[in-house]
């Protein structure tokens, strides 16, 4: 029977032959990286005759990071996939999440790998597959660092802190903004700092992006394809003269450069000099203010308020009192170059008004 | 009245469907089994690169009865609720003209006949039972439950 399992959701296939098993009641597990993946056979979940030894494992997540053991005849082939919708007499069971077809026409199912192996009997709320504690002694780190394993789009095999990543999706090369260092790239109705393009060269059609936050900021970095989820053990050596990478480390027998993700979010965050919180109010001379000082404003990093308390107002000529005693800082504006004999500033003079902003905000938050 | 039905030929009895709700009659060639679905899903197969569920009417008229083997009889497609089904008959070659509105059913036309029959319609042929499409997609699990 031919169906299949979404390759995003996949991280490996295993050989029977040379894997190790236990056996917990009915129960079997397969241990893989040191850690014991429930084994599920696909022909159970289907209710059709299959062969009890299987010897083929296809190594499935469950959401981040939980694995499991999908036991199958065969592997056909990879495929890209478009998932159309099936009738919901197929669907009621919940095995699949649609069909797609081969190049020849036929039909084939696509499995929903998540239903079928929490519908087997693997708990919900298992995050993390236990770690062997017997294999425990012989290693110098037991905790070692979860990482997302990724080539990057230079060729390299690159490795990042799993908990920086919380997405990942494909996007087309067309929705890369000026590719180079001050890259971004539009998901959605997001614009987000783009990293991981140094070297890449031309852009392929479509590339893997990989979401990162620290819980405020975001990033997007983009990538070949994300290979797999590791742990690392080994010590990491470091790389001289390459900023973004913390040093090359061992997974698998091979290395694999580590991203340096306090560089990557310094590198970017500051670009976009974060005050997120500061409002700003514009007056005087209302449209001027909006269309051109606004968008300086809000790329610096403030929330444009229309009225009322604010942090920062922006004032041409003199303010009215009481408008005054709801700002804590405000910037006068003059129409006129050259001296005005008081405080204001040109509403030309760029890098004074740059300089007025940096300065507001940092007496700010002082 | 002169409403076009398609005489299929469903466990040995001849019935009518609607022609304006046929989109074509198909003879398959490979089809995909479709493993825990109802009985009545004679597996997966494909028209025009969409998906096409095969839908055994014989097995939607009544538990009991032998699964029909898809390559040795008619599909006839339709297009119900967004999806497109292979409804399999055993034949269906004939378009006869309605000589009347489909009436009731009158005396129990036997075993899952009354489910997935709304009524008895004359034509050109003879009377026969005029069937529901949307109750031969069900199938008769949807029908017990209810």
């Amino acid at each position: 029977l031919p169906s299949r399992a979404r390759t995003s959701r996949r991280s490996s296939a295993r050989r029977g032959g040379q894997l190790e098993f236990a056996q917990v009641g009915e129960r079997r597990y397969l241990t893989f990286r040191d850690r014991r993946l429930a084994c599920v056979s696909l022909g159970d979940a289907l209710g059709i005759e299959n062969d009890a030894e299987a010897s083929l494992y296809v190594i499935l997540r469950l959401g981040w990071g939980d694995l499991y053991a999908l036991a199958v005849d065969r592997i056909f082939d990879h495929h890209e996939l478009v998932i159309k919708p099936l009738a919901p007499g197929i669907m009621k069971s919940g095995l699949f999440v649609g069909c797609t077809q081969l190049d020849d026409g036929t039909p084939v199912l696509v499995l929903d790998v998540a239903a079928i192996g929490y519908g087997a009997g693997i708990p919900r709320e298992l995050h993390r597959p236990a770690t062997i504690a017997a294999h425990a002694a012989p290693r110098t780190e037991r905790e070692g660092l979860r990482v997302v394993l990724f080539r990057a789009l230079d060729g390299e095999r690159r490795a990042i802190a799993m908990s920086a990543v919380e997405q990942v999706e494909r996007a087309d090369a067309s929705a890369v903004r000026r590719p180079g260092p001050d890259a971004q790239i539009v998901l959605g109705e997001e614009i987000l700092p783009l990293a991981g393009l140094s070297g890449a060269g031309d852009l392929p059609e479509r590339i893997t992006i990989l979401l990162l936050g620290d819980g405020g900021e975001r990033i997007a970095y983009a990538a070949r394809e994300v290979l797999d989820i590791a742990t690392l053990t080994g010590c990491s050596s470091e790389v001289n003269g390459e900023t973004t990478i913390v040093g090359v480390t061992m997974i698998d027998g091979e290395t694999a450069e580590l991203v340096d993700c306090h560089a990557l979010f310094a590198g970017h965050v500051t670009q976009s000099a974060g005050h997120g919180s500061l409002t700003c109010r514009l007056s005087g001379d209302d449209a001027w203010m909006r269309n051109f000082l606004g968008p300086l404003i809000e790329a610096s990093g403030y929330r444009i308020v229309a009225a009322g308390p604010a942090d920062i107002a922006f004032v041409e000529g003199e303010m009215e009192d009481d408008e005054e005693c709801e700002v804590r800082k405000a910037i006068r504006l003059r129409s006129a170059p050259g001296s005005g004999g008081d405080d204001s500033i040109y509403r030309y003079d760029r890098a004074g008004l740059m300089a007025a902003l940096l300065r507001a905000g940092e007496e700010l938050a002082a | 009245m002169n409403d076009l039905l398609l005489v299929i030929v469903l466990a040995g009895r001849r019935a009518v469907l609607p022609a304006i709700a046929v989109n074509s009659v198909i003879e398959l060639a490979e089809v995909t089994p479709v493993p825990r679905a109802a009985a009545h899903v004679a597996g997966l197969a494909a028209l025009r690169s969409r998906p096409l569920t095969l839908i055994d009417c014989a097995a939607a008229l009544g538990a009991g009865r032998a699964p029909t083997d898809p390559r040795t009889c008619r599909a006839v497609v339709v297009e119900h609720e967004g999806h497109l089904y292979g409804l399999l008959v055993d034949a269906a070659d004939d378009i006869v003209a309605a000589l009347a509105e489909p009436g009731p059913l009158g005396a129990d036309p036997g075993p899952g006949w009354s489910r997935i029959a709304t009524g008895r319609v004359e034509t050109e042929a003879g009377a026969l039972p005029f069937l529901d499409i949307a109750a031969l997609i069900a199938g008769p699990d949807e029908s017990l439950a209810a």
